[in-house]
């Protein structure tokens, strides 16, 4: 029987190779677009808890209003960046409103100053394109409910006071008028400061819908119908002046009423809308206008891209690549169908009219099938099969145009995900939707196995992107625990020792991990020294499903490089039939590898994976 | 009809039509005539039914006034005609060809109203018919759609029990049918495209109708309610019918005409060949002139095929050469030089009918071919003058003085331009640009304008007016900076704007021709008067007053 089934396998691991292999015309085969995309290597900043740089801008009880939970009057303080997460500060406590009511109202004072302040630590992570999430104007922690797409948040510009009335003297809807506030001038000197260390960012594009501070919003409630701007909403009924309630009433993304949503026709956002964001486009894209974009961002990430139109992203994309033809657009395509657990198949964006790329959360939803679940762990072939397919459904060059990515704002931290096992990917994934959820920190094994998915990350195709602080020793639940301040090395953080699940928790350390930044590190470095890793085609070489061991090789021109990931819990010792004589060199231990004729014979630790070049 | 239309055109003209030459024997200011020029006379008969069409196209009250003007105007025909140069005139090719087309659309005009309109017919039950619907107003809601799979969808979602409201918002774009669920309020006769009203007014309130065929697409129509006027008696009929009659025989014009073309003309047996009519646009475009440089065989290309008839680019090109400047300018295109054989083809045919009938000889359409040629005349005279005319530069001095802010040197910008035909490859194209590349080189290399891509791209200056909807764009972008890709008709344009002038004031010498120009313009009916009173001078003129004064209309 257990022959039987090995010869099955086998027998499968043959037709994966020739999935895999994916025989190319290299004359016909088309580059990797933007030119930058398959070297890049991604890192994903959540502006309000990333650095606190500058502490005369910081958030204040005013700058919530029109926020979530729309409590303004309660006491108020910015939180303390290096305070235990779960447990509530005394103002906190005094309103009786518990955790998940305060942490919205939480402001950490992350600003662009801090980004700026530490694009040397990045540069020595070496990563080399950041994603920002949001940073226009707009009242709460996340950014994602615009006041404006004209200005970047004044909380995170060093001059609050001064961009308010530098706004006031703006018509938000004549691009003319458009000033440059003290936050703008700050986060285009970022821009500067990144482009100059080699580093690319793009920006969170949130197009679906604003926030209801939002000017055109604000002008439709104020003059009702007559508004110039009542067609970019979708006014379900409007306030009865005569009578004493608010019969006010929109549609909202996803029946949220802090995001109302912008209006859709057959083409997309309508036209007056879409004009607008292309203005917007422009003006961050191109901020001096001189025709050279190199004064500005390199792409855009754009939040809920499925539900806007395809037609207005084939319009988008026109737009971007006229101004700058080597920006990067990606799409967040997330869930299908959230209830029944299926995410969304990204590919008809991806046919080389609408995205470059995807935000990958197929690709994480598998890798944790794999190599974090236990009881519904999938196996070898099967991982490899999945993965195969997941790749065949776009052309060939896409494969290195998406973010790989595990985590980010909108799921568990990826060290939480490994404490959780056996969750679908990204559901019931924190305290408040699931009691069992564990908030501890991973432990030796399960930090191990981080290790084992950032070694198969960074041997991958495709842009990896790795959420601030992961490399630094991070874990956090889904939302709002994802978004924790960030650890650094320069500060003294009080242990976790609140708890708000079921599950007891013991008292973590929070301090920042040297050993995994280190490795990080190692791992970038590696992929940007190595260009078989980054552009390398793939193909499967060994596969194992008793041992839970596979193999791959990433081969460009001469250069080629052997991953072997062994992902069970004990030692293995495989040996490879390759097709010609060679030696091998580790390139994690800089070790040299023999072969015995054809025979490569190996042995891999528990959790562990080996990066061989052929030497 | 067909007097209308004539109307008309005697109203664009502003001078008078029509006059006869009196006769030759003993010129005698006598009751029947009411000037005698030279050796010519004007004849009361004519003078009388000129002035009479005069007051009928312009709507004006009978006075002594306008009947000097209008014999004044025919005295002045008379000088211009005989006792004025006229060979250059009657020499223009131009104006032969204006001519011989003014011959032909009115040959056709009466053709038209003759074997097309006149068989229009309204039967009394059709005339019942818009009676009674004009008598009831409809209120209905509809939903559209372009095509009939489409339109079946929709028919089959509501008879599911889908709600207009519902497929409304999402079958509109406009955002009032959009949320109104495609109410379209009252109508009643004639509001309505004719096959959605034949439908509406055959349903009963509340009633949905499968998807009707329209001239825009499909409708399903749901009708709401239907409000009739009271009482509808046959008084009130036969006082409206003539008035429905005529409104209903003129909204039929256009089927007629399109059944008539129908028979005489089968557009399924014209085919074109595309290769050839480029060359041929080229040089309708190009060669105003040249057509000795033309090689024959290009010429004996075909270019077109109609019924087994072929057309060659030559033949084709003579017949286009024939059309006046006016219309042939306006064939700038592929599209529009396919309408125009299309064209061309369809008036030959109906010519050769017309001509088997003997229309030409019809006295209204020779009447009206010889008002035709008589503003044809006096439209090339009165330029001719005009451009003739001597206006001593001590008067344009002042005149420019006066509107000095008129005459302006036009701006002008110096552009540098990469044209290709794919966007991928412009956008290639940009990167390599903002990458540091030499714009000249690549222009060279790749754009596909030859003349300038030889230059580097350079356009060299040029008024800004040639951009057209780029203008605004190059006028506004700095020095430097690269623009685009900007697509242009069938190609993707790089740019970069190498310099700018601003406009300036002309000085007197610089804009002299132009104030000659505008002063022209100005100052055309003086100036015509001048010409007239120095061809008056060598002329003598009689004329009886006491008749024009006198005769009754």
């Amino acid at each position: 029987m257990k022959n039987c089934y090995h010869l099955q396998f086998f027998f499968m691991i043959f037709i994966l190779t020739t999935l895999f292999a994916c025989r190319v015309d290299y004359a016909t085969l088309e580059e990797p677009q933007p030119s930058w995309i398959a070297d890049a290597v991604f890192y994903q900043i959540f502006p309000e808890r990333f650095r606190n740089g500058d502490n005369t801008n910081d958030p204040d009880k005013k700058s919530l209003y029109g926020s979530y939970p729309h409590d303004t009057t309660s006491e108020w303080h910015l939180s303390p960046w290096t305070s235990d997460w779960y447990k509530l500060q005394p103002w906190e406590k005094a309103n009786g409103k518990g955790f998940a009511y305060n942490a919205q109202r939480r402001r950490y004072g992350g600003d662009l100053e801090g980004i700026i302040e530490k694009l040397d630590y990045l540069k020595d992570l070496g990563i080399n394109a950041i994603y920002l999430n949001p940073v226009f104007e707009s009242p709460s922690l996340h950014k994602y409910d615009a006041t404006t797409y004209i200005h970047i948040d004044d909380n995170f510009g060093p001059n609050p006071q001064i961009d308010q009335r530098i706004i006031q003297g703006e018509d938000p809807s004549d691009p003319k008028t458009w000033r440059w506030t003290s936050a703008d001038s700050l986060f285009l000197k970022l821009i500067r400061e990144a482009h100059l260390r080699n580093i690319r960012i793009i920006i969170d594009g949130v197009f679906n819908h604003v926030g209801i501070t939002h000017w055109a919003f604000l002008d439709v409630r104020k003059n009702g119908p007559k508004s110039k701007f009542k067609d970019w909403f979708t006014i379900l009924s409007w306030d009865d002046p005569s009578t004493p309630q608010d019969e006010f009433k929109y549609k909202g993304w996803n029946n949220v009423a802090e995001l109302p949503e912008l209006k859709e026709d057959a083409n997309g956002l309508i036209p007056p809308i879409r004009d607008h964001i292309f203005s917007v486009v422009e003006r961050w894209m191109d901020p001096n206008q001189d025709g050279d974009p190199s004064d500005g961002i390199d792409g855009w990430r754009l939040d809920v891209a499925e539900m806007i139109h395809h037609n207005f992203w084939k319009d988008f994309r026109i737009k971007v690549k006229t101004v700058n033809p080597d920006a990067y657009i990606t799409g967040e395509i997330f869930w299908d169908d959230w209830k029944n657990n299926k995410l969304m198949n990204p590919a008809p964006w991806l046919k080389g009219d609408e995205f470059d790329g995807v935000m990958n959360y197929q690709w994480a939803a598998l890798v944790t099938n794999y190599f974090i679940d236990k009881k519904n762990k999938i196996s070898t072939a099967s991982f490899l099969k999945r993965l195969a397919e997941l790749d065949k459904r776009y052309d060939y060059r896409f494969r290195f145009q998406l973010l790989n990515l595990m985590d980010s704002h909108d799921t568990d931290r990826l060290a939480s995900n490994i404490v959780n096992p056996d969750l679908f990917y990204d559901k019931r994934v924190s305290p408040f939707d699931n009691p069992e959820y564990d908030v501890r920190k991973p432990n030796a094994d399960e930090w191990q196995k981080l290790k084992l998915i950032a070694l198969f990350q960074f041997t991958c195709q495709g842009a990896p992107m790795i959420y601030y602080g992961t490399e630094s020793g991070m874990w956090g639940a889904d939302d709002p625990d994802c978004r924790k301040p960030m650890v650094w090395d320069d500060m003294v953080y009080e242990p976790e020792r609140a708890n708000i699940s079921k599950k007891p928790r013991p008292v973590d350390t929070v301090a920042f991990d040297y050993d995994l930044f280190e490795y990080y590190k190692k791992l970038i470095h590696l992929r940007r020294k190595e260009i078989a890793l980054r552009r390398g085609s793939l193909k499967v070489l060994y596969g194992n499903n008793e041992k839970d061991v596979f193999a791959f090789t990433r081969t460009h021109a001469d250069d080629e490089i052997l991953v072997v990931i062994n992902n069970s819990d004990q030692n293995q010792a495989i040996e490879i039939k390759m097709n010609k004589k060679a030696q091998w060199k580790n390139l994690l231990t800089d070790e040299v590898v023999y072969q015995k004729e054809l025979q490569l014979p190996l042995t891999v630790k528990k959790k562990a994976g080996l990066i061989l070049k052929r030497i | 009809m067909l007097i209308g239309k004539f109307k008309y055109i005697s109203i664009i003209s502003g001078l008078l039509l029509v006059f006869t030459l009196g006769c030759k024997k003993e010129l005698k200011l006598d009751d029947q005539t009411v000037a005698i020029v030279g050796k010519y006379s004007v004849a009361f008969k004519d003078y009388k039914s000129r002035y009479q069409e005069y007051l009928d196209a312009t709507y004006q009250k009978d006075n002594l006034f306008l009947r000097l003007g209008v014999l004044r105007n025919m005295i002045n025909e008379i000088l211009l005609r005989n006792y004025d140069d006229n060979k250059e005139i009657f020499e223009n090719p131009e104006f032969k060809k204006e001519i011989n087309w003014a011959k032909k659309e009115m040959v056709l005009a009466y053709l038209k109203e003759e074997d097309i309109y006149s068989k229009i017919e309204v039967s009394d039950e059709q005339a019942r018919k818009a009676f009674m619907r004009l008598n009831e107003k409809i209120a209905a809601r509809h939903l559209y759609a372009p095509t009939e799979e489409e339109a079946y969808r929709l028919y089959n979602l509501l008879m599911k029990g889908a709600s207009f409201d519902s497929l409304a918002r999402v079958v509109f774009t406009d955002s009032t049918l959009k949320n109104n669920g495609g109410y379209l309020g009252y109508f009643t006769w004639g509001d309505m495209d004719p096959a959605f009203e034949d439908a509406a007014y055959g349903m009963k309130p509340g009633e949905i109708s499968k998807p009707v065929k329209t001239a825009q697409g499909y409708s399903i129509i749901k009708v709401e309610d239907r409000k009739k006027a009271p009482i509808l008696t046959e008084t009130e009929y036969l006082k409206k019918k003539e008035q429905i009659i005529r409104i209903l025989k003129i909204s039929k014009k256009k089927e007629y005409e399109r059944k008539y073309l129908k028979t005489v003309f089968d557009e399924q047996k014209l085919s074109f060949n595309d290769e050839s009519l480029k060359q041929l646009l080229d040089l309708i475009k190009n060669g105003e002139s040249s057509s000795k440089e033309i090689s024959p065989t290009v010429l004996k290309r075909e270019a077109a095929e109609y019924d087994g008839q072929k057309l060659s680019i030559g033949t084709v090109l003579k017949e286009i050469r024939q059309i006046p400047y006016y219309h042939r300018k306006r064939i700038d295109n592929l599209k529009k030089l396919k309408a125009a054989i299309k064209g061309l083809l369809i008036n030959n045919t109906l010519l050769n009918i017309a001509e088997e009938k003997n229309y030409a000889q019809v006295p209204e359409v020779k009447r009206a071919i010889q008002n035709a040629e008589n503003n044809l005349y006096l439209k090339y005279k009165r330029k001719e003058v005009l451009a003739k005319a001597q206006v001593p530069d001590s008067v344009l001095r002042v005149y420019y003085r006066k509107k000095i802010k008129k005459f302006n040197k036009p701006p002008l910008i110096d552009v540098r331009e990469i044209l290709v035909k794919d966007f991928q490859r412009a956008l290639r194209l940009k990167k390599r640009l903002l990458d540091g590349e030499d714009f000249a080189a690549l222009a060279k290399k790749y754009s596909l304008r030859q003349w300038s891509a030889q230059k580097g791209g350079e356009i060299g200056y040029s008024e800004l007016d040639r951009f057209g909807n780029l203008k605004k764009i190059l006028w506004d972008a700095p020095v430097g900076k690269i623009i685009g890709p900007v697509k242009i008709e069938d190609y993707y344009g790089l740019f970069r704007v190498e310099g700018k002038i601003e406009s300036k004031p002309m000085t007197f010498e610089e804009a002299k021709e132009a104030v000659l120009e505008e002063y022209k313009g100005e100052f055309q009916t003086e100036l015509m008067r001048d010409y007239l009173k120095k061809l008056r001078q060598k002329v003598p003129v009689k004329r009886n007053l006491n008749l024009v004064k006198k005769f009754i209309l």
